[in-house]
């Protein structure tokens, strides 16, 4: 961006007290370039004061420049090389030349020159683009500019030259270029150039188009681009989160139909406007989900312990054989065969130490001797054996009952809860229960009904566990997949949020950008808006249409142009209501005062053939007007026809006419034109006076160009008397049409009578006799030819001229 | 009345010449002087035709002389000479903000002039 609009950006910035915030960094940054903004969207936020400061210190303040001369070779309508002369300094100058006559290619070349690698503003039609190249003289073809550029001594020269075949765009600058000069902005912002064509346009394309070729000027391009960087930083950004957005969606209605408990946390995480995404990777980072309630219980109820068949089949074994071997010991009390067996040790152990003697329980006498001890000592292991078995049959029966109730314990308080995973658990607590319940009172119906029961309790485990198992299963199949493409999606949610984070500050920026441009907008326009209305009041001599004020509006594309126009003191006028010659006076009103901008290195401006189309006294306005613009500026306009410098003599403007004739084969000459009495008086002398013409041809050429400066003197006397005199362009210009001949032209000028042309020779003849000869010589000689001294006719016509210029 | 001046066939060649030869002295200068020139020869064909079919015409102005014309020669040439003429007065009197005549639109003057000139010699000479 220009410096002198970064800078006007960063002052208001600081005066709205921006500060050093984010998207004030942001602000600048756009306005310096696509990689200051990449540099502080990468982080580097305080470098955009930095870079500021820079390009505001850096700036080189453009140099300006004055034309010198414009060379044309082989281009357009001129063949052979022609230069353009033109004074450096601020004035008028005119170059006048019939349509044809190659003038129009010099202005052309200047602009092709200055501008041609930088086209785009242009919308040239193919046509103009392949016949640029001179008929005559295809090749070499080159234009030149000769500039005097302030600060720099002598002449700094622009070449631009086309090799055989090269394209109008693709022609070779040598010498210094436009970048160079620094213009190449300034060339956009301020183009020195206008055009008939371009003028006439103007109000062709509606207001939108208007107000982007006014605020082109302004140099307001640059916010545009700048708020467009922004855009196109924000619209990826905005776009990046939308999209995980969208696939989010999906993802997220996958997640309500899963019960896994996983599943559920993430939704949680995801579903709100700001996602969870740490929450997210932690879930997803979860390797087991041993704290997920519902997946314990199913892994808890596929592996549940319920009694199994072996268990019970071992169980009833066991208690079949206790019952089997407890009718084999039944009658046999243990605590008597016990007792009894330790009676008769005590016996026994009563006759080994007295000897034989009476029974000692029941006093049979001499019941105990060597007969009954042996008797005795069988009988008391056998006893004791007995007593043993049946020990071993009661620990038996009971480690069988311990064994029953182990295996008949109740059923886990899990299976209530089965149903929380969506299991049935009512068969197998049923059967479960059953089970339990079995009464153990009669070991061996007990057995029978373990035996009966343990068939439908081990089914109904068998289908509770497989169903667990296959649930675990399934949850595991549903939300793997879905895990996987969360784990794909959080890596573009993490750089899609990065990235997003931006949106606010790139927001805030672009919204104060557009703000500030509309308030630079209407400050810069401001004095244009001023000249445009000044050098309106100049151009409309005597218009009834008044230019109130030209106002920049809107933004988008509803930005536009007010002109705010009063026709007749009526308000609300539309431009409908004007002539084409009304409306180029209005652009040109518009257009003109951007080359007195003084931000504008270009001290001249090249104006192709305003005239078209205006009434004649809208010439005297437009005159006038561009003497005021020629007083600091240097205005170099190409003409058709002789009505500006007409007017330009008249109002006795200072300005260089130079006259612009196209011979065959494109030769142009170019020369400075005089006044037409001057021009008629020089070309009759020049004529005179040339060796190499022949005497057939100045004899008969001469005496009519002393007629013809005999005319333009009584014309110009006609003309400045009676417009002076506030008769309007029209009417004189009727009067003079009345006034075909010589004679009455004369008389018109000298009696302002159309009607006194017979007494014209008498009132010259009482100037002087030379005069008088000069009068009939011309008069006479223009058809015939004069034999005598043709250096003596054009002094005396140059007397006659100026005695009637003294009338007026 | 007995010719003064160069024949019209002279004048028309001097005009060529002008036109086609660039030259420093004439720079600028030769588009009217060319129109002047073809105007002569013009109007001198136009005399020397009525001096010799009908003496006296010639004293009238130009315009009457190019429309009678129009019975003696073939129509459509009288008409373009009369076109020529009245463009060639135009040039060759200061006329309202018009510039110099182009190049292009001499030589399709002096192309009429010539013709024009070429018609009278030949209609004479029968």
């Amino acid at each position: 961006m220009d410096a002198t609009l970064l800078r006007i950006v960063e002052e208001r910035l600081d005066a709205d007290g921006a500060g050093n915030h984010d998207w004030a960094m942001l602000v600048l940054a756009a306005c310096e370039g696509p990689d200051a903004l990449g540099t502080v969207l990468g982080g580097a936020a305080q470098k955009a004061r930095e870079l500021a400061a820079e390009a505001i210190a850096g700036a080189a303040d453009p140099l300006d420049a004055y034309l010198r001369s414009i060379t044309v070779e082989g281009f357009r309508g001129i063949g052979p090389a022609r230069r353009l002369e033109v004074q450096p300094g601020p004035g008028l100058t005119l170059v006048i030349g019939r349509n044809g006559s190659g003038k129009s290619s010099f202005a052309e070349g200047l602009e092709i020159l200055l501008t041609a690698s930088n086209w785009r503003w242009r919308d040239r039609s193919v046509v103009w683009k392949q016949g640029w190249r001179n008929l005559h003289q295809p090749s070499p073809t080159s234009v030149s500019g000769e500039f005097a550029i302030e600060g720099q001594p002598g002449t700094t020269t622009i070449t631009r030259r086309w090799t055989h075949g090269a394209t109008l765009d693709a022609g070779d600058v040598q010498t210094k270029p436009a970048a160079e000069l620094g213009w190449t902005a300034a060339l956009e912002t301020y183009r020195p150039f206008l055009s008939y064509s371009e003028l006439g346009s103007m109000f062709d394309a509606g207001p939108t188009d208007l107000h982007d070729r006014l605020s082109s000027i302004l140099g307001l391009g640059e916010l545009e681009d700048a708020q467009r960087l922004l855009k196109d930083a924000r619209l990826p950004r905005e776009k990046q989160l939308a999209a995980a957005k969208k696939r989010l969606a999906p993802l997220l209605q996958r997640l309500t139909g899963l019960t896994d408990e996983r599943a559920h946390l993430v939704h949680a995480a995801l579903k709100g406007r700001t996602w969870d995404l740490n929450a997210t990777a932690a879930v997803l980072a979860r390797t087991d989900d041993a704290d997920s309630s519902g997946a314990g219980l199913l892994r808890s109820l596929a592996m549940i312990n319920a009694p199994s068949v072996e268990d019970t089949l071992s169980l009833t074994e066991r208690i079949a054989d206790v019952v089997a071997r407890r009718a084999q010991i039944s009658g046999t009390q243990a605590g008597e065969a016990s007792l009894t067996a330790s009676l008769l040790r005590q016996a026994l152990l009563l006759h080994e130490s007295h000897g034989d003697g009476d029974c000692p329980v029941c006093g049979r006498a001499s019941a105990i001797d060597a007969g009954w001890r042996e008797q005795a000592e069988t009988r008391a292991s056998e006893l004791e054996a007995k007593a043993g078995q049946v020990r071993t049959l009661e620990r038996e029966e009971r480690m069988v009952l311990d064994a029953a109730a182990r295996l008949l314990s109740d059923p886990p308080p899990m299976l209530n809860r089965a149903e929380e995973v969506g299991l049935d658990a009512a068969p197998l607590l049923e059967a479960w229960s059953a089970f339990a319940d079995v009464p153990r009172d009669d070991l061996t119906s007990f057995a029978d009904q373990l035996e009966v029961l343990i068939g439908p309790l081990a089914e109904a485990a068998d289908k509770l566990k497989s169903a667990a198992t296959e649930e675990l299963a399934r949850r595991e199949d549903l939300w793997r997949p879905v895990a996987i493409e969360l784990a794909a999606w959080l890596t573009e949610a993490r750089a899609a949020q990065e990235a997003a984070a931006k949106v606010p500050d790139l927001t805030e920026a672009e919204k104060w950008l557009k703000t500030a441009a509309m308030g630079i907008r209407q400050e810069r326009f401001a004095p244009i808006a001023e000249g445009a209305k000044t050098l309106w009041k100049t151009l409309s001599q005597n218009s009834s249409i008044e230019l109130e004020d030209v106002v920049l509006e809107g933004t988008g594309p509803s930005r536009h142009v007010t002109l705010d126009v009063t026709i007749d003191g009526v308000e609300g006028a539309g431009l409908g209501v004007m002539s084409q010659g009304e409306l180029n006076a209005i652009a040109l009103s518009l257009f003109l005062p951007r080359v007195t901008l003084s931000e504008s290195p270009f001290r001249f401006v090249v104006i192709d053939d305003p005239v078209q189309s205006m009434d004649p006294s809208r010439v005297d306005g437009l005159a006038l007007a561009l003497a005021s613009v020629a007083k600091a500026r240097q205005v170099l306009v190409f003409t058709h026809d002789d009505r500006l410098p007409e007017a330009v003599r008249r109002m006795n403007i200072d300005a260089r006419v130079i006259e612009v004739t196209r011979r065959e084969r494109s030769e142009v000459d170019l020369r400075p034109s005089l006044d037409p009495v001057a021009r008629n008086l020089d070309d009759a002398r020049a004529l005179a006076r040339t060796k190499e013409l022949p005497d057939v041809v100045a004899q008969q050429v001469v005496p009519n160009f002393c007629r013809l400066a005999i005319e333009a003197a009584a014309i110009e006397v006609v003309r400045r008397r009676r417009i002076g005199g506030g008769i309007s362009h029209a009417a004189v210009e009727d009067t003079l049409a009345n006034a075909p001949k010589t004679t009455s032209k004369l008389a018109l000028a000298i009696f302002d009578d159309i009607n006194r042309g017979g007494d014209v020779a008498r009132r010259v003849s009482q100037w002087g006799e030379q005069e008088a000869d000069a009068l009939g010589i011309s008069t006479r000689g223009s058809h015939a030819g004069y034999r005598g001294s043709l250096e003596d006719l054009v002094r005396g016509t140059e007397r006659l001229c100026r005695r009637l210029r003294e009338l007026a | 009345m007995k010719r003064i001046g160069p024949t019209p066939a002279e004048l028309l060649s001097a005009a060529d010449d002008l036109l086609s030869e660039a030259s420093d002295a004439t720079a600028g200068r030769w588009p009217r002087a060319v129109a002047i020139l073809c105007r002569q020869a013009l109007e001198g064909s136009l005399h020397d035709f009525w001096r010799a079919k009908a003496p006296g015409v010639e004293g009238t102005p130009e315009r009457a002389q190019l429309l009678c014309l129009r019975s003696y020669i073939a129509p459509d040439l009288a008409a373009r000479a009369e076109h020529t003429w009245t463009a060639l007065s135009r040039a060759c009197h200061h006329h309202a903000y018009e510039l110099s005549p182009a190049a292009s639109e001499l030589a399709g003057w002096l192309q009429t002039a010539d013709e024009l000139d070429r018609a009278v010699r030949d209609r004479l000479a029968r």
